[in-house]
């Protein structure tokens, strides 16, 4: 059983979940709140936990660009809602397959990997538009 | 267990504390090794259904643990990658690898309690003109004050910011270590545990900012975050000649409903301890008073990023005696409103917040404080111009609350007068520069003039002034 897939073909990076998570696509700003700490559970009632390659790679900007940002300026925003008491810190990731097995084993899960199938079924693809 | 390296000086801490630290630095140096093994199961979800991801999860922890019967040692993600099969039967993918208290205690303690710590501080060089600014102030550092231009460097500040969260509950806190008078001193500045029920609903207690327009819950001690050299002076810190009341010692609800397309609205409620007798204090263990500070703020956040709120809050500050001879403060009730108008989309920076403050003292006529501020900054790459205005005007009889004389109760336990002692209307105006040379750092170059005027158009009747311009690095490390 492959992962259910919902992400615009084409795309380069896929924005990856849990498969419990019953979101299947998200306008941008909805994903900017989530990961941004203005929405702080799914609706599966998970709390969201963004993962994130701390580094100038491609995942990360492809992550600044849905939001107008740069790098610096997202992990900026980040930094400061974590010190706000807003958002989770985040979990730390160094490829897009750790990100891959991150939404794997968890519930509340969101990040960025390339988009290379096939992706495990406990995954979910959300499509961003 | 590998650590990552420890910022130099850090490696002599205790090792419950480098635990943390390890986490903390991974942001800026996670370690080589991934922590991954094949397999094609995820491991089993934490009980309560909570993410067991954390920054510990990363950190090589001993050898991967095969997941079944011949199952082969554990690739590595780009091995992952790499290998990733093209038919379902024989797919595997990378595992999650989270510890468990028999192969790693230490890292499944991490991973459980997700405890970071982080380091904020600022240092820099200020020069003041301070021919044209005569009042008095309770300093034992004469070259703020004294008559004459005067330089100084500065290190004032060293905040240690730490977080933690089990599942839907979280944990923060801010210790400062701050020099007041060449001498540091110490303060929790926040302690906050909240749950989280819902989107809607998270409590939260302790002592936290309080919820009032933008800035002063969304920007902390730590400067880094902040565009400008320091606080505008009437969301300023108790100790630091604030007007509105910026800590509050009590319990508090939030939540954001989302309101389709348009966006979604915030709300916050608050009940604490709010202002002590002495108003450069905050009442932490014993308040002095029954009646406690009611505070609501409500949002509306665009879906465009645009922020508009508003605010009310209602207090009383406790009477105050002095030495004999001296009168009373009298009992004084406090009410406050206030709006915010906040864009911080699309490399802009725009907040515009005002109030407007009644004091009700008992047995004296009630008398109104109006203010507010507006900063305004435009992102050109890591570089961003800025601007803050920054008025308030008091009233003609004088603020029995804030604009104490040094005999008064309040002078007499401070040891001067107010800064905003016989002054009609207060001012000041910032403009400076701020360069985000790197996430972990902010350089800032500000001008300031600070004005106390006896009446008239703002700015251009202030007989009193302080002219001051800032160099400043702030820096946080996490």
């Amino acid at each position: 059983m492959a992962a259910e897939r919902f992400a615009t073909a084409g795309d380069a990076f896929v924005v990856v979940v849990n498969r419990s998570n019953p979101v299947s696509s998200l306008t941008g700003t909805e994903l900017r709140r989530a990961v941004l700490g203005g929405a702080k559970q799914w609706g599966n009632g998970a709390g969201v936990q963004l993962g994130i390659i701390p580094k100038d790679v491609p995942e990360t900007r492809y992550l600044a660009s849905l939001f107008g940002m740069s790098i610096p300026d997202l992990f900026a925003r980040i930094q400061a809602q974590v010190f706000n008491g807003e958002m989770r810190r985040p979990v730390v990731l160094r490829s897009s397959a750790e990100c891959v097995a991150f939404a794997r084993a968890s519930e509340g899960a969101v990040c960025i990997a390339e988009d290379r199938p096939p992706f495990p079924p406990e995954v979910k693809l959300v499509s961003i538009h | 267990m590998i650590q990552p390296p420890l910022p130099r000086g850090l490696r002599r801490l205790v090792p419950t504390v480098s635990l943390a630290l390890s986490s903390a630095v991974a942001w800026a140096a996670p370690p080589a090794a991934p922590n991954f093994s094949g397999g094609s199961t995820a491991p089993p979800p934490s009980p309560d259904g909570a993410a067991p991801a954390s920054l510990g999860d990363v950190t090589p922890k001993g050898p991967a643990v095969p997941t079944g019967p011949g199952a082969s040692p554990a690739p590595s993600p780009s091995d992952a990658s790499a290998a990733a099969p093209t038919g379902e039967a024989t797919a595997t993918f990378p595992v999650w690898q989270v510890p468990t208290f028999s192969s790693d205690a230490i890292g499944a303690l991490s991973n459980a309690i997700d405890l970071t710590l982080k380091m904020y501080g600022d240092t820099g060089l200020a020069v003041r003109n301070n021919d044209y600014q005569p009042w008095p102030t309770g300093t034992s550092n004469p070259n703020v004050y004294a008559p004459g231009v005067w330089n100084s460097f500065f290190a004032p500040r060293l905040d240690l910011f730490g977080a933690a969260d089990v599942a839907k509950l979280t944990f923060l806190t801010e210790v400062m270590f701050e020099a007041e008078n060449n001498e540091i001193g110490i303060d929790v500045e926040r302690l906050q545990i909240s749950y989280l029920f819902t989107n809607w609903l998270r409590v939260r207690a302790g002592r936290t900012h309080v919820a009032w327009g933008y800035y002063n819950d969304t920007y902390h001690h730590g400067n880094l975050f902040e565009l400008t050299t320091s606080r505008p002076y009437s969301v300023n810190f108790e100790d630091s000649l604030g007007i509105i009341l910026t800590h509050n010692v009590g319990v508090g609800i939030d939540g954001t409903f989302d309101v389709g397309s348009t966006g979604s609205i915030r709300y916050d409620a608050e009940v604490g301890n709010g202002r002590a007798a002495d108003i450069t204090a905050v009442d932490m263990q014993f308040a002095q008073k029954n009646q406690k500070d009611v505070n609501v703020r409500l949002r509306w956040i665009f879906s465009n990023g645009l922020i508009i709120g508003v605010n009310g809050l209602r207090d009383v500050v406790p009477a105050l005696g002095g030495p004999p001879g001296v009168l009373t403060r009298p009992v004084t009730e406090e009410l406050i409103g206030g709006g915010h108008i906040v864009y911080m989309e699309n490399h802009a920076h725009v907040d515009i917040e005002a109030f407007a403050m009644r004091h009700n003292p008992t047995g004296a006529p009630s008398t109104n404080i109006f203010g507010g501020f507006a900063e305004l900054g435009y992102a050109v790459g890591p570089l961003t111009p800025y601007v803050r205005a920054e008025c308030m005007r008091f009233p003609a009889s004088g603020d029995i609350i804030y604009q104490y004389a040094a005999d008064s109760p309040q002078g007499i336990l401070v040891g001067n007068a107010s800064v905003y002692a016989g002054v009609r209307d207060f001012s000041d105006l910032r403009v400076g520069l701020k360069w985000l040379a790197m996430p972990q750092l902010a350089l800032k170059l500000e001008g300031e003039r600070l004005g106390r005027g006896t009446g008239g158009p703002v700015l251009a009747t202030a007989s009193q002034s302080q002219e001051i311009a800032t160099a400043k690095a702030a820096f946080g490390f996490w």
